[in-house]
């Protein structure tokens, strides 16, 4: 009798031994999600928030809710339906690869808003028609995407609040965090500073571009463009001043060398004449008119687009070139992007004009802001 | 004897001394000479950018002012660039400088010195000059520099009929000098508007202020449009923060447009239409105009649209319209001094009238046909009945 009893304590050891480990096990494998997270959209203290919850079952089956419990220095709102759900990925409308939800995250298709309440510190998604979930899938949703007092965090700094995601097979404890004003957020600031950008198309500008003078026509350089960018919001001008006001050859020297400028003018440029009289001048046109809010203008002293003849010819003019700075446009009442003006030389001679390989000048041409 | 043989050994010690620090100096000389004067003409393209725009400074007599400009070339190359003075002035009433060369008796042109007057400047690096101005005791009341950045070398000449272009931009620098005396003081000349009459918004108001006093003024205000006792608009004056410099007159545009319809500028790539004239062309809009939230400067113009409603035709404008100015400026002690002027306009949509005009006359002349036909029926029945 003795003997039968240990016989049956040795099998029923034996089965419990072997038993025992597989009953723990499983039970492990039923009840602990093998990953949750509750993203909190703000962490700071006593702030109105919404959050993201994501899981990924361990067990295979259906749920019919997702129940998520806030530490119990949070406030919710106690109501039906409150924690207004959404399976949003891509909230910001990014497109794929958007790193909104982690890597390989599916929506909870199924969850409903939620039924918050105050004195368990829960709300509670229902999952309707409930969802078989897929064991290792990570399942995702969002609740009050915009944010609002139904979900308030804890008054109290704290590193670590406990917090809990469960299904119906799964759960899992997960930490929540909250930190002090204004230390959840970045304030980005930046100043956009008052610019000027001034562009001279070039440094040289022959006359005629190719060649020599020829006193049979006006004789013409290619033009060098001014091009000003600027936020100034009155616009810009431009001014260009003379070092010779005319060529001058300094070889020949003297006025005897000098291809003097065509007299100022007052509000319309000269006419130049071919073998006529030997003078030289400005021509101003605008070149490009960019993206801008400002209007641009020529000076009309050295307006020449307005008096050309068409086509050119020898019917053409100038204004002078003169030892002071001269407006010679502007762009006037806004900002500028690009707008520009076309400088171009220009000079007439006559059949006995002193020859001679070095006539030149330099104009120097300054750009500003208006005040 | 013995007296000159000392001066002797003195003067021989001297020179020691001094003899090899003089060549040494003008070695300096020289080499900074060399640096800042290329011997060849620069030949990258000239792209210089500033920052900021304009300056405005404040000192005391026998103080020193000083800001930082700031600037960068983009030609591509490592350059020489060099900081010139000269002085503006206002010229027209826009706000537009007139750049001058220092005149006899500018002496305030000695009192602005820069740290660095040539440096080197390497290819869109941003470089800052610090520009101080140490003002004597007898200074006093607005000084208007112009900084003029260029490049060392652009002024080399060149040969073979050629002309040789330098460029260069210049920063406008506002200096006011609180002495005794100083006044700011700003005088409405006009307040008006381009139309009394108009057919459809937008209304153009120019305000020109004279600046009367002896230092630089930058005014801003509101005008207030209402008809009745009702506010229907409202437009900034001089949103762009601009100045009027002592001694010249200011004139500052404004426009008022919102209103159902309303002719707004045709735009090309972002720029007004122009027509042959020189005018912005327009075309009529039967929409309301949408306020600028782009503007990186809060308008109290902008927040006045937003809470108006969008119903067009609440906003249909129609009959006589009272303007309000209200402008002020800051006196020497900071408080603000208000001008006031107030205009009356007409909008009269004259052409919509005459086609609703039209309308009522072609349906009270079919009215009047009818009753005139059914009197005529009328007649002919009763005098048929009385036959039988």
């Amino acid at each position: 009798m003795r003997q039968r009893r240990s016989v049956g304590l040795r099998v029923w050891l034996v089965v419990a031994t072997i038993l025992t480990p597989l009953v723990w096990v499983g039970g492990a494998q039923a009840g602990q999600l093998q990953v949750a997270l509750v993203r909190l959209d703000r962490m700071a203290k006593s702030t109105n928030t919404g959050g993201t919850v994501c899981f990924k079952p361990a067990s295979a089956g259906s749920t019919s809710s997702v129940v998520i419990k806030f530490p119990t220095s949070f406030t919710l709102a106690t109501g039906t339906g409150n924690f207004v759900a959404n399976t949003t990925a891509d909230p910001d409308s990014v497109g794929s690869g958007n790193l909104y939800w982690p890597s390989g995250a599916s929506a909870l298709t199924n969850v409903q808003n939620g039924d918050g309440d105050n004195s368990a510190k829960t709300a509670t998604f229902a999952v309707s028609p409930a969802m078989t979930l897929t064991v290792g899938t990570l399942y995702c949703f969002n609740f009050n995407l915009t944010d609002s007092s139904v979900l308030v965090t804890g008054s109290t700094v704290s590193g670590s609040l406990g917090g809990n995601v469960a299904t119906n097979l799964d759960s899992a404890n997960i930490a929540f965090a909250v930190v002090d004003t204004g230390q959840d957020q970045i304030n980005v600031s930046a100043v956009v500073p008052p610019i000027f950008q001034f562009d001279l198309g070039g440094t040289t500008d022959p006359v005629p571009h190719t060649g020599n003078l020829d006193y049979t026509a006006v004789n013409e350089s290619q033009g060098i463009s001014v091009t000003v960018h600027t936020n100034a919001k009155q616009g810009w001008v431009a001014w260009a001043k003379s070092a010779n006001q005319g060529l001058q050859s300094t070889s020949i020297g003297g006025s005897t060398g000098l291809i003097g400028s065509v007299g100022w003018n007052a509000a319309a440029p000269t006419h130049l004449q071919p073998n006529v009289s030997s003078k030289y001048g400005l021509a101003v046109t605008i070149a490009a008119s960019g993206t801008s809010t400002c209007t641009m203008g020529v000076a009309p002293e050295y307006n020449t687009a307005s008096v050309d003849g068409s086509p050119l010819g020898t019917d053409r003019y100038s204004g002078a070139a003169t030892a002071n700075f001269q407006q010679i446009g502007q762009c006037a009442g806004g900002t500028s992007n690009g707008d520009a003006l076309l400088l171009k030389e220009r000079v007439a001679i006559t059949s006995v004009t002193p020859a001679a390989t070095d006539y030149t000048d330099t104009l120097t041409v300054v750009g500003a802001g208006y005040f | 004897m013995g007296n000159i043989k000392m001066l002797g050994a003195l003067f021989l010690a001297v020179a020691m001394v001094v003899g090899p620090v003089t060549p040494i100096w003008t070695g300096v000389a020289e080499a900074a000479k060399a640096t800042a004067t290329p011997l060849t003409r620069p030949t990258a393209p000239l792209r210089l950018t500033t920052s900021p725009l304009p300056i405005v400074l404040n000192t005391k007599p026998g103080q020193s002012a000083s800001t930082d400009i700031k600037i960068k070339q983009s030609g591509g190359d490592t350059e020489q660039l060099q900081v010139s003075l000269m002085k503006f002035s206002a010229t027209g009433e826009t706000g537009q400088p007139k750049l001058s060369d220092r005149g006899p008796g500018d002496d305030y042109f000695d009192w602005v010195t820069f740290d660095r007057p040539t440096f080197t400047a390497p290819n869109d690096v941003w470089q800052t000059v610090k520009m101080t101005v140490n003002v004597p005791k007898s200074a006093a009341f607005s000084y208007y520099y112009a900084v003029v950045f260029s490049r060392v070398g652009d002024t080399i000449k060149v040969g073979n009929g050629q002309s040789g272009i330098a460029g260069g931009t210049a920063v406008l620098v506002m200096m006011s000098v609180d002495s005794p005396g100083a006044s700011r003081s700003l005088q409405l000349a006009t307040f008006s508007v381009a139309h009394r009459v108009m057919e459809f918004l937008p209304t153009d108001f120019t305000v020109r202020l004279k600046n009367n006093g002896n230092v630089f003024v930058r005014p801003g205000g509101n005008i207030f449009i209402s008809q009745g006792n009702k506010q229907v608009g409202l437009v900034t004056v001089n949103s762009e923060l601009g100045m009027v410099l002592s001694g010249s007159t200011r004139a500052f545009s404004a426009e008022w447009n919102y209103g159902f319809p309303y002719f707004n500028d045709v735009k090309i790539d972002g720029k007004n239409k122009i027509d042959k004239k020189g005018n912005p062309v327009r075309v009529l809009n039967w929409g309301l105009p949408e306020p600028d939230k782009t503007s990186a400067i809060s308008s109290g113009e902008d927040d006045f649209i937003a809470k108006q409603s969008r119903n067009p035709l609440t906003n249909f404008r129609f009959g006589e319209y009272t303007a309000h100015l209200l402008i002020t400026y800051p006196d020497n002690f900071g408080h603000d001094v208000p001008m006031e002027s107030t205009l009356t306009f007409w909008v009269i949509p004259w052409r919509m009238l005459l086609v609703v005009l039209a309308i009522l006359l072609v349906v009270g002349f079919g009215l009047y046909s009818s009753a005139r036909r059914a009197m005529g029926w009328t007649k002919v029945v009763r005098k048929f009945g009385k036959r039988r």
